[in-house]
């Protein structure tokens, strides 16, 4: 089974779980769909490979007070677009959590599992990420700004040592229309390894992601 | 002879003491029982300019109209005709009552009336007059046929409007609306009323003018409530400064957006041209313009415009329905008129 056809699969378990807790818990649901134009590089000592493509994700949330808790799935096929490389696959599993201390500021943690197929063979990607999110209101409350940064201190990858910078950071608009809101959001993500074998590791994951959420109830 | 003399000396100073309304009521009873042989020396003691006594312009009309009446009586109609237009001369009111007086008197009269031109006036009475369902009532007359203008002026200004125009013949009560030519209340003050009239049979001009005082009098107004404190309205527009913010916060995060693609690359592996960032830059900038345009052109609170109608609701409803029963209140002025002589008050 292909990360691609693992990453469907889960997306599939995402929206039937939501689908299935609807009725139960809809007071505080949001279910929301995101479609990311995203962009792999990577530099491991033998030039740039460069991977771009749609990634396409589902997400759940809830809110419980000040807490807001999300589990979310992502996957798509991201095309070589350099002269050296191979198609990837990407899936990823996201569980997060976010603490709003105030109305406009949050504490952010959150786990994420992530693997990359090709041909060669299957990287897989654990993380653990700390941070924070802004979520600044203009236009009467109808659209936020979001900015949000975070650090990603404990990151493992098979095959490869952990690296020494690992962070994330994203920032965007979000816009809300009665029970629905849509958000365009450009997000990047930078690992730098430290050198193995006289060779250094670069990678970097950006992407425009746009989502549309639906919340149900309050 | 000297008894009687004496007694006629002692008549004569009697009479002169007494009043002209007694001896005038002493000679109507004569000329009631037919003494008219009494009656007349009587009437004409009274016209006397040896009368020392006060006369009235009535009391003396009254004294001629029944002289007229006693020369009819006594076959002298032609004698009796001066007498009439004496009497009518100084009150064009004196009439003959066809039920107390003959046919011939009453003709005599009639001739008297054709052939003598004057036009009266009677004093105003004190009134109320309320506007909405009565009128201000003058009465004048005319002795004969003549063409009448009746006006009235305020003393103290230069306002003067007709209140009749046309033909009269006799006594005619005129109606006044209380209003001038626009349409207003007429103003408080001191008014007179010109009668000018020109007689169609003789072509004589004759006028009069009495004075009254009208006084428009309005039932107490009830003041209306106060205008709600400031503090217990919410406001009901946003401040411009939020229009500016909202730009400020569009912009900045465009802003961020690009500091944060260009910033936080690896610019060992960013070669190239990304529009990605460019793109949500532009997204979050065009926000910040949209609600600034929006908040400039639709800066009303809706919620706070509700929360103050709720406020002023009851406070309004009151201060209309005050508003209602003043000015019913005004639309029915009560015109008090009293008369006045000529001077201004």
């Amino acid at each position: 089974m292909s990360a691609t056809a693992r990453g469907a699969a889960a997306v599939a378990a995402v929206v039937g779980l939501a689908l299935g807790a609807w009725p139960v818990a809809a007071q505080h649901l949001t279910l929301a769909g995101t479609l990311s134009f995203a962009e792999h590089r990577v530099d491991a000592g033998f030039g740039l490979e460069r991977t771009a493509g749609l990634i396409g994700g589902a997400s759940l949330g809830t809110r419980l007070g000040n807490l807001d808790l999300q589990a979310q799935v992502r996957t798509g096929r991201l095309v070589l677009q350099s002269a050296t490389g191979t198609d990837l696959e990407m899936a990823e599993l996201g569980l997060g959590a976010s603490w709003w201390w105030r109305p406009w500021i949050a504490l952010r943690g959150a786990a994420l599992v992530r693997g990359y197929s090709a041909d060669v063979g299957r990287q897989r990607w654990r993380m653990a990420e700390i941070g924070a999110a802004l979520r600044v209101p203009f236009a009467a409350g109808r659209v936020h700004g979001t900015v949000r940064g975070g650090w990603r201190p404990a990151v493992t990858v098979s095959g490869l040592s952990r690296p020494n910078t690992a962070f994330v950071a994203a920032a965007g608009t979000e816009y809300d229309v009665t029970r629905f809101s849509f958000a365009i959001l450009y997000e990047l993500e930078r690992y730098d390894f430290p050198p193995q074998g006289g060779m250094r590791r670069f990678e970097q994951l950006s992407a425009l992601t746009v989502q549309a959420s639906l919340r149900s109830g309050r | 002879m000297v008894v009687v003399l004496a007694s006629v000396v002692f008549a004569g100073r009697a009479a002169a003491q007494d009043s002209t309304a007694a001896v005038l009521a002493r000679a109507r009873a004569h000329y009631d029982r037919v003494e008219v042989e009494q009656a007349l020396p009587l009437f004409r003691q009274v016209t006397s300019p040896q009368w020392t006594a006060p006369v009235t312009p009535a009391q003396r009309a009254e004294a001629f109209k029944y002289i007229g009446a006693t020369l009819v009586i006594m076959g002298h109609p032609d004698s009796a005709l001066a007498y009439f237009q004496a009497a009518l001369a100084r009150d064009p009111f004196t009439d003959l009552d066809p039920r107390s007086f003959t046919p011939a008197q009453t003709t005599a009269f009639a001739a008297a009336r054709q052939t003598t031109f004057a036009v009266g006036a009677r004093p105003v009475t004190p009134a109320r007059v309320s506007l909405r369902t009565d009128q201000v009532h003058f009465t004048i007359v005319t002795t004969h046929s003549a063409d009448i203008l009746a006006r009235l002026s305020r003393v103290d200004s230069s306002t003067t409007f007709v209140i009749l125009q046309g033909g009269n013949d006799g006594v005619r009560d005129v109606l006044w609306d209380g209003l001038t030519p626009g349409g207003a209340i007429a103003a408080s003050g001191r008014y007179a009323l010109d009668v000018i009239a020109t007689s169609r049979l003789l072509s004589i001009p004759d006028s009069v003018r009495v004075y009254f005082d009208l006084r428009v009098e309005t039932p107490p107004l009830e003041d209306t409530l106060r205008a709600l404190p400031p503090d217990t309205l919410l406001p009901e527009r946003k401040s411009q400064s939020g229009a500016w913010g909202d730009l400020g916060k569009g912009l900045a995060l465009g802003g961020g957006v690009l500091l944060l693609s260009r910033g936080l690359r690896d610019d060992r592996l960013s070669a190239g041209t990304d529009a990605r960032p460019a793109i949500v830059a532009s997204a979050a900038a065009l926000s910040g313009v949209v609600a600034f345009l929006r908040g400039r052109a639709h800066s009303r609170i809706d919620a706070n415009v509700a929360a103050n109608r709720l406020v002023r609701m009851p406070h309004d409803s009151t201060n209309a329905a005050i508003r209602a029963r003043n000015g019913e209140r005004l639309a029915r002025p009560v015109l008090v008129i009293a008369p006045a002589g000529a001077v201004a008050p």
